[in-house]
């Protein structure tokens, strides 16, 4: 099972691994050398930069308290799923893909003995660094396939994972990994398939496989498997011999093939969404949503900026992710026209659509345009400058223009593609070093390299306090022992203080089944306080429940709290107030001359406990189950 | 061309192993009662039965939710034991080199004097119609006449068919036989007549219908050669000539893709027993005398010699090489047809589990559990499904509060996670099993599969009903199928019979 991990060829009885395409004059190693490497260096890689990722991922959190509040919200969904007051699965939520949150809970276990896998959700740094490591090695598993000798093989394999973006997603708990391990394992398969003269039909269930299961963890696998299943569809069909009606149907096949997971994926994730939530797109309908968000909080915090501006920054932020990508396209372009292979085709194929889809979202502003929307401009660059050289190489060796010419010219023909690969994969390492530090181009990465190399900027003083007020109001009620589901908290906003507390199960938050029942019954049941945030874009203070119930509860407690503590604002994360709830009867007393309102109350000075049986609410549609987070993915 | 009358005293001696105790053979080959399904259970089984019985009716009396949830949580493991092996298998039967190749060059280099007396075993009943293709469907079989022995096994009173045979001029190399009156009238009992009158070193089955590829006598001589000492049987593919008649012949050529294809070979694979296909299967002769034949009372006889032959610890190969047949293209035979085959199977099952210590002694615990997942679970699960189905359509329109009480979450995401995942993998394995098949002519039958399991369930619950509410209509199988059958119904249960 293991071993399948790095071998596309998961299905095959025959071992995918060809023999070296490049010709090489230099006497052959022994046979066995060559076949035991292969097998042992993808896990080498994989192990390495699992160590590295993983180490620079602790001295991120650990050290300088960099956490990015998406890697944070997503270890917090994961954490709703088993504990709390009312644990369920179903508390994963749907505005976010639930993989990365699912599989982080088999460590969340352990955080009773290390709290910082939960407090600073170290978990999904662990688990980013084990993807990202497993994407290079993959990665170098498809540089084996194309035949690249083990020096350039090891060059681009070393210098992609070691990127800084790469680097830097593989270690800060993002999901960036998740998405480029499952196209990077589809373009492999893929690739492999091309090489077969589309005939490895195992290697289209191996890419729709991973695209299914990519799209569990971001949506744009969905884009890429669009992409995968139009390509499918064409080279299958050109390739296939016959009448036309019978080349469409094996094209149809093959396409069904690739694209049925990734379909099925969809309507399973939206089939459950809808019957859980009552939406089956929570991503683009939810207040707590992408374009929720985009509109709550505008771009960046700016008024938006025009089109224009939007194209200039978008551009400067695929060119800052890879500098040569514009050339190594158009040199892919220029060999697929003469060549015909169409190979060259497949990382276009992966890569591209989620480019573009990014690229016109940021545009037409639906989406933030964060950077790291652009990171398939890196692995696009690699492997298109993998099938370069390989083709490049071939030519040196065995086209007859080549061939004529005194051997002495080949090593500098090999020479400048060489360097050419070079200046390819370290241009990116300066232009993002540059890039980062600036806040239009690096929106979410800027303040976390301040933290690091400019630590006395208000920014980065802001980012080194973040979660430490949250932390203080989770001691502070963990201090007062409060019973069950007494502290109601919006957790999109208040995530961070549920995952700080040692008492999860007193707080209400939005993933309990009870909670619409508790927020609509305040003062006639067992919430005693109630946190807010101020009525405001920042840190989603108008998509609040408590907001949109009470508008104006942050400010006067809407009538039926009173206000028992403010915790004001210490870092990019908004002020909160605790209110401590005023029960029913003592609202009313005023009232209570009229009999004919207080008859039905039967007994107003006994607080109701939420009834609501959590096993007669697992389809939650009449409660709200909504992700608990602040940002899109 | 004269029939050959039956020997005096076949008769008594049949009713004499018929009536004896467990041990008492119920055929020629000294095949046991007690591995027989001349009684559906043993004393022992309907005590274990009934004991199962009074413990779900006390549980339904006095714990009812907690019963209710007991038997959705087996229900959901079954389930997930039941996808996981038909996974692996399907991936083992791809990767496989299970399936025995020989090429036509060869088959056809094969020298003509060393090839083994051949012994093709043809029952039919009241089908007259088929009788002309038979001829020109065997005389296409390239085999060496003087080698070649066809024995058209028909029943002694079936006149229509008799006289249709006397209409025609049958080659030298085919002998009719007309199999005595008195045992069950059923397919393997007239095989075993066959069987006892079979000069041939190797023995077959075609049903008269069949087109099997002409070097498939050939193939399956060399591939004996080939094959180890310990394989007794190899079993050729099955495929249908009618494909594209209408959806149901469709799907049911999908199935027997993913059976032949896919699943045959995974289960060799994987070490477990192979129920065989009804058809088309070459068993050595000396070695099926030796495992008793054929059991006259079982409905599957094909996969009850299939499990047999595994716990002689001899095996069975796949052969390449195809017999067209007539897929089912009406829905009520369809149904008819596959009820019978289910109720085979659990019969089968049953039968070698009177004592399940030795059955797994013998066939080992893997190969126990392959077994028991696809012959006991195939009819379960398609029997199972329509109730999970309706609780899913319950559950999504009204959200009844028993439901949630009759899945706790430790079952309910499970259950859950099955009626995903599995629905959508055996969606996907369908697709899978056609494009390795080359049959990208079947992906609307693949991805329109669920309808057809729906039409599964149905039989599986008419199968179940006959087992269930029906004591009696097994007590009539026990003592032959000859009351039951009208004649116009059993050329179709001879097709019936004859699934593996």
């Amino acid at each position: 099972m293991a071993n399948s991990l790095f071998d596309t060829a998961l299905l095959d009885s025959a071992p995918e691994h060809q023999p070296s395409q490049v010709a090489d004059k230099r006497p052959s190693r022994p046979a066995t050398a060559t076949k035991a490497r292969p097998h042992l260096e993808p896990w080498v890689i994989a192990a390495v930069f699992f160590g590295l990722y993983l180490a620079v991922g602790a001295v991120l959190v650990l050290h300088y308290n960099s956490i990015p509040a998406d890697a944070m919200s997503r270890v917090a969904n994961g954490s709703y799923v088993y504990r709390g007051a009312d644990p369920h699965l179903a508390a994963v939520g749907f505005v976010w893909n639930p993989l990365p949150s699912i599989l982080a809970i088999p460590l969340l276990l352990a955080s009773d003995v290390w709290p910082a896998l939960l407090t600073q959700a170290f978990a999904g740094n662990i688990l980013s660094a084990a993807v990202m490591a497993l994407c290079v090695a993959v990665l170098n598993g498809l540089l084996r396939d194309l035949g690249l000798r083990r020096a350039p093989r090891l060059a681009l394999t070393l210098l992609f994972g070691l990127t800084p973006m790469i680097v830097y997603y593989g270690a800060n708990g993002m999901s960036e990994a998740y998405l480029l391990l499952a196209q990077v394992v589809a373009a492999r398969a893929l690739l492999s398939w091309t090489r077969s003269g589309t005939r490895a039909w195992r290697q289209l269930v191996v890419a729709g496989t991973a695209l299914g299961l990519g799209y569990f963890t971001r949506y744009e696998a969905l884009v890429t498997a669009a992409g995968a299943v139009a390509f499918v569809t064409l080279v299958a069909y050109g390739s296939a011999s016959g009448p036309r009606s019978v080349r469409l149907r094996l094209a149809l096949a093959d396409s069904w093939l690739i694209g049925l997971p990734a379909a099925g994926a969809f309507a399973a994730w939206a089939g459950l969404s809808w019957v859980t939530v009552g939406k089956p797109f929570e991503q683009f309908s939810s207040s707590y949503g992408n374009s929720s968000q985009v509109a709550q909080q505008g771009l960046n915090g700016s008024s938006a900026p025009g089109p224009i501006a939007e194209v200039i920054t978008t551009g400067l932020q695929i060119v800052t992710l890879e500098p040569l990508l514009v050339i190594v396209c158009l040199l892919a372009v220029v060999m697929l026209i003469n060549r015909r292979d169409v190979a060259l085709l497949v990382p276009f194929t992966i890569f591209v659509p989620v480019l573009a889809f990014q690229a016109i979202a940021a545009i037409g502003g639906s989406t933030f345009g964060w950077w790291r929307f652009y990171i398939d401009a890196i692995p696009l660059t690699v492997i298109l400058l993998g099938l370069l050289i390989t083709a490049g190489s071939r030519s040196v060796s065995a086209t007859p223009a080549m061939a004529d010419r005194p051997t002495a010219r080949r090593p500098v023909a090999r020479a400048a593609i060489a360097a050419g690969a070079a200046l390819v994969l370290l241009a990116p390492f300066g232009s993002q070093a540059l890039a980062v530090q600036d806040d239009r181009i690096a929106k979410e990465e800027n303040p976390h390299f301040d933290l690091i190399v400019h630590p006395d900027r208000p920014v980065a003083i802001q980012l080194h306090r973040r979660f430490q007020n949250e932390h203080q109001i989770a001691a502070y009620l963990d201090a007062k022992q409060l019973p069950s589901q007494s502290i109601l908290v919006d957790v999109a906003s208040g995530f961070a203080i549920v995952m700080a507390s040692r008492r999860p199960e007193s707080f209400v938050i939005t993933t309990d089944r009870q909670f619409r029942a508790a927020l609509d019954g305040i003062g006639d049941n067992q919430v005693q306080y109630i946190l807010d945030v101020p009525n405001e874009a920042r840190g989603l203070g108008t998509s609040n429940a408590v907001n949109v119930k009470y508008p104006s509860f942050y400010r006067d407690g809407g009538g039926v709290a009173v206000l028992d503590r403010e915790f004001p604002q210490t870092s990019d994360q908004p002020s909160w107030r605790l209110y401590r709830v005023i029960p029913s009867a003592a609202q009313d007393e005023p009232a209570a001359s009229e009999p004919d309102t207080k008859v039905r109350r039967v007994v107003p000075h006994q607080k109701k406990r939420l009834t609501v049986d959590p096993r007669k609410v697992r389809k939650v549609s009449k409660v709200i189950t909504r992700r608990s987070t602040a940002r899109p993915s | 061309m004269s029939p050959v009358s039956p020997p005096a005293g076949h008769r008594s001696k049949h009713r004499r192993g018929a009536r004896g105790p467990l041990a008492a053979p119920v055929n020629e080959f000294a095949l046991s009662r007690e591995r027989s399904a001349v009684q559906t259970l043993s004393p022992g089984q309907r005590n274990v039965l009934a004991g199962i019985a009074c413990l779900l009716i006390l549980g339904a009396v006095f714990e009812p939710l907690i019963t209710a949830q007991v038997l959705v949580s087996l229900a959901t493991l079954t389930y997930l034991a039941a996808i996981t092996f038909r996974l692996l298998c399907l991936r083992a039967g791809i990767r496989a080199t299970a399936t025995i190749k020989i090429s036509d060059r060869v088959a056809l280099a094969a020298d003509a004097r060393r090839l083994p007396r051949y012994t093709v075993l043809v029952p039919a009943f009241h089908e007259p119609e088929v009788i002309g293709q038979l001829v020109g469907n065997l005389g296409r079989l390239n085999y060496p006449a003087n080698k070649l022995e066809v024995l058209l096994l028909l029943e002694v009173d079936d006149e229509v068919t008799i006289s249709a045979v006397a209409n025609v001029t049958l080659p030298p190399y085919v002998r009719v036989l007309l199999v005595p009156p008195g045992g069950p009238r059923t397919k393997p009992n007239a095989c075993n007549w066959g069987l006892q009158h079979a000069t041939g070193d190797l023995v077959t089955i075609y049903d008269a219908e069949d087109q099997p590829e002409p070097l498939q006598l050939r193939r399956a001589v060399l591939a004996f050669e080939q094959l180890p000492a310990d394989v007794v049987c190899v079993q050729a593919k099955l495929g249908y000539f009618n494909v594209a008649q209408n959806i149901i012949t469709r799907w049911f050529t999908l199935e027997y893709v993913t059976w032949f294809e896919h699943l045959l070979p995974g289960l060799v694979a994987l070490g477990a027993p192979i129920p065989l296909g009804g058809t088309s299967n070459h068993l050595r002769a000396d070695v099926l005398r030796e495992l008793g034949g054929w059991d006259p009372y079982n409905v599957t006889e094909d996969a009850d010699l299939g499990l047999r032959i595994s716990r002689a610890c001899l095996s069975t190969r796949v052969l390449a090489s195809v017999t067209l047949e007539e897929a089912n293209s009406d829905f009520v035979n369809w149904l008819k047809q596959r009820s019978r085959w289910y109720k085979g199977y659990l019969q089968t099952w049953l039968i070698h589990n009177r004592r399940p210590g030795e059955l797994i002694s013998a066939i080992g615990i893997k190969g126990y559990l392959g077994f028991t997942l696809f012959v006991a679970g195939t009819p379960l699960l398609a029997l199972l499904n329509p109730i999970f189905w309706y609780l899913a359509i319950v559950w999504l329109v009204a959200d009844p509060a028993i439901l949630e009480q009759l899945f706790p979450s430790i079952v309910f995401y499970p259950a859950l996670a099955c009626f995903l995942i599995g629905n959508f993998s055996m969606i996907y394995a369908g697709l899978i099993s056609a494009r390795a098949a080359n049959r990208s002519d079947l992906v609307f039958a693949a991805l329109t599969f669920p309808a057809y399991w729906v039409m599964m369930a149905i039989s599986a619950v008419k199968a179940l009903v006959q087992l269930v509410f029906q004591p009696s209509y097994w007590e009539k199988t026990t003592h032959g199928l000859t009351s039951k059958t009208a004649p116009t119904e059993q050329p179709l249960d001879q097709a019936g019979l004859s699934h593996g």
